[in-house]
């Protein structure tokens, strides 16, 4: 327990240090919670620390009704990803109204007069850089203070217009891209093929990171459906948080079968840029994504409207991906494949999966006095050992099925296309939101028939 | 984009900062030890060590400190100028029980220059200063090295925590001055816009910490 007194106010911390609690100077006694804190160092570098507290010491400064008001700017304050939210939320805007008109002309214009080469994108990703800079400047002019001059909103309404103005522009920009990188997309699609007959361990993943991660490879399966590079990169986001998930929950799950009891913490292992180089080349290999490259030229060439461009966590999975497209590319893993052509693949059907899913699951609710947690972790492992070789089938024919769908997309006329254009899918942000890109998506059957399992429980709520 | 425009007062910066090294030479760790937060932070899981933020306030300026953690083995090589693109700073570090992990700093070294010119700040860490007795590479041709090429050096131990405070601030401090010296001369960062400058001085007005939610991560 420490005490901190200043100007006869004391307060205390309890022994774990997570809460403090007020003891001399002030009305009652209070234990607020500490979320955070910051290093600080003063004028002559002396160091301090700041700590962020869930609320004020004093009740008397509590949330005011006015602050309440704060919460709706919040809201306005988060950035919005899909089409969809980014499409209500310019439209829930009244005095946008004439903007979002031009807006709707200016596009219409681009794809009707604009005529994109694939050897001049540059130039059409300024002008859209353009469109996108003057609605955004006819936008701000109706707004009223404070928001007019709320920096945060104003990130968000660009990125809103932003990506409101490539889900409609997609299908006139991204032929274009995937034409000019039609021979990166379909050597890298190869090369995963060939890869998928290899084991993790023989491109270098670490023997505690091999292990099966159906969840990163669905959402990363997913990339092609979704139409606006910031989609596309929260895609990447939740494929890399989905891989450290599956990982976590692997490793806790192999530790509690096999050192029951004995803690390790001292030798955690960590996942670093070279372990996921080579665990996202496994899950691209596997996703089969038939534009990957196209994909990370979209995204890394279309989005402009971003203060923390480079520097965000965003950025980082976005360059691991460019990293891992560019060591497969480099990278001959041929002398890999022939070790395993013995071997063949066991494929299983889904009808095959959902009966042994439930088998297991009887079986663990049968299961004699094991931990629970014991039991399901390790009927996690091996569920997903059971997966894995269904979502080979799976992927194989969701990437032609998509193939086809592209295909379609480059014949349709652009406008036809905008008019009966379907709601788009829903963002991705998490995987359990990847269970409800349903319809068009064959591995939406695959998911939901996982759903009333604690499998999925597994992975969402153990954290 | 690193420096945030706008005279007097608090600023804020954000930086991004590479770490480079070998495998085994414990920048993982050293990291690990820096960014430690003994309170809940729901966004890092102990498992994820290639990407991690941290967050001080020097003299009333306020920085983010991106660090991306580099593939460092010899395969990836290549990759690493896809990492180290437009970074602020570099962190190189070194076992200073192990002879071949400095050279291979000093190779980084010169690819960092190469690449990205003057503009990097660069920091070298002899790391596993607990292991003295078994030290292979001496203090004086670590120190002499590192002033060669404008780079400061530190002792450091991520088992001790050692040294690790001192090398962060004194690599954030420096690339504070980079980025105000740039910013007068130049009027911002290339790749910074006026829309993005002129967007953060409000930001440093309207800033409210006590609402921060410690997201971002």
């Amino acid at each position: 327990m420490t005490t901190h007194s200043s100007s006869k106010k004391t307060v205390k911390m309890n022994d774990d240090g997570q809460v403090l609690i007020t003891l001399q100077g002030f009305p009652e006694e209070l234990s607020v919670k500490i979320l955070s804190e910051e290093l600080a160092y003063n004028k002559d570098y002396k160091q301090y620390k700041i700590l962020i507290l869930e609320r004020p010491l004093n009740s008397k400064f509590q949330v005011t009704s006015a602050q309440r008001e704060e919460k709706k700017t919040k809201e306005l304050q988060t950035p919005k990803i899909s089409v969809a939210e980014c499409t209500a939320f310019l439209k829930s805007f009244s005095e946008f109204k004439t903007a979002l008109e031009q807006l709707d002309k200016n596009i219409e214009y681009f794809c009707r007069h604009y005529m994109i080469l694939p050897d001049y994108l540059d130039d059409a990703r300024a002008r859209l850089e353009d469109i996108s800079a003057a609605s955004l400047r006819k936008m701000s002019l109706c707004l009223r203070q404070p928001l007019a001059s709320d920096i945060k909103f104003i990130e968000v309404l660009a990125g809103a217009i932003e990506s409101y103005l490539m889900s409609l522009v997609y299908k006139k920009v991204f032929p274009v891209i995937s034409q000019h990188l039609s021979k990166e997309d379909q050597t890298l699609l190869s090369k995963g093929q060939k890869l998928n007959r290899v084991k993790p361990e023989q491109i270098g993943v670490r023997r505690e990171f091999s292990c099966p991660l159906p969840m990163a490879v669905v959402e990363l399966a997913n990339l092609g459906n979704l139409l606006t590079p910031r989609e596309k990169l929260t895609c990447l986001k939740s494929t890399v948080d989905n891989i450290t998930e599956g990982i976590t929950q692997s490793i806790k799950g192999s530790r509690q079968e096999q050192l029951a009891g004995i803690t390790t913490e001292e030798d955690e292992p960590c996942i670093t840029s070279d372990d996921l180089i080579p665990i996202l080349v496994m899950v691209i290999a596997q996703a089969k994504c038939c534009h990957l490259h196209s994909d990370l030229f979209y995204m890394e060439h279309f989005i402009w409207e971003s203060m923390d461009k480079d520097r965000d966590d965003l950025s980082y999975c976005l360059v691991t991906f460019k990293a891992a497209v560019q060591y497969m590319m480099t990278t001959d893993f041929s002398h890999l494949e022939d070790k395993r052509k013995n071997d063949p693949q066991k494929e299983i059907s889904i009808e095959d999966l959902m009966a042994a899913t439930s088998v297991s699951e009887s079986t663990s609710h049968t299961g004699r006095g094991s931990p629970r947690n014991n039991a399901s972790a390790g009927r996690l492992e091996r569920q997903l050992n059971r997966i894995s070789g269904i979502l080979e089938q799976n992927a194989q024919e969701m990437g032609a099925q998509r193939q086809q769908q592209n295909s379609k997309r480059q014949i349709q006329s652009i406008f036809t296309g905008r008019t009966t254009r379907l709601p788009p899918p829903e963002p991705l942000p998490t995987q359990r939101n990847s269970q409800n890109t349903g319809e068009n998506n064959q591995l939406g059957d695959f998911l939901s028939a996982l759903q009333d399992d604690d499998f999925d429980l597994a992975f969402g709520k153990q954290k | 984009m690193a420096a945030a425009g706008g005279a007097g007062g608090g600023r804020n910066f954000n930086f991004k900062v590479v770490l480079l090294g070998e495998g085994c030479v414990g920048k993982t760790s050293l990291v690990l030890r820096y960014v430690e937060n003994k309170f809940n932070d729901k966004h890092i899981t102990t498992l994820q060590a290639s990407f991690l933020n941290k967050k001080l306030n020097i003299g009333g300026k306020r920085v983010n400190l991106a660090i991306w953690d580099t593939a460092g083995q010899e395969r990836f090589h290549a990759l690493g100028p896809i990492y180290y693109r437009d970074s602020n700073g570099a962190i190189l570090v070194y076992d200073i029980t192990d002879e071949d992990s400095f050279q291979k700093v000093k190779n980084w070294v010169k690819e960092l220059r190469r690449m990205l010119g003057q503009e990097v700040c660069l920091c070298i860490a002899g790391n596993k200063t607990d292991l003295e007795k078994s030290r292979h590479v001496t203090v004086e041709e670590a120190e002499a090295y590192a002033a060669s090429v404008g780079a400061k050096h530190f002792h450091t131990s991520a088992k001790l925590n050692r040294g690790i405070e001192e090398l962060f601030l004194d690599l954030s401090k420096s690339m504070i001055e980079k980025a105000e010296t740039t910013s007068t001369l130049k009027g911002g960062r290339p790749g910074s816009t006026n829309r993005k400058s002129a967007v953060l001085v409000v930001d440093d007005s309207t800033e409210q910490p006590p609402q921060k939610s410690g997201c971002c991560g």
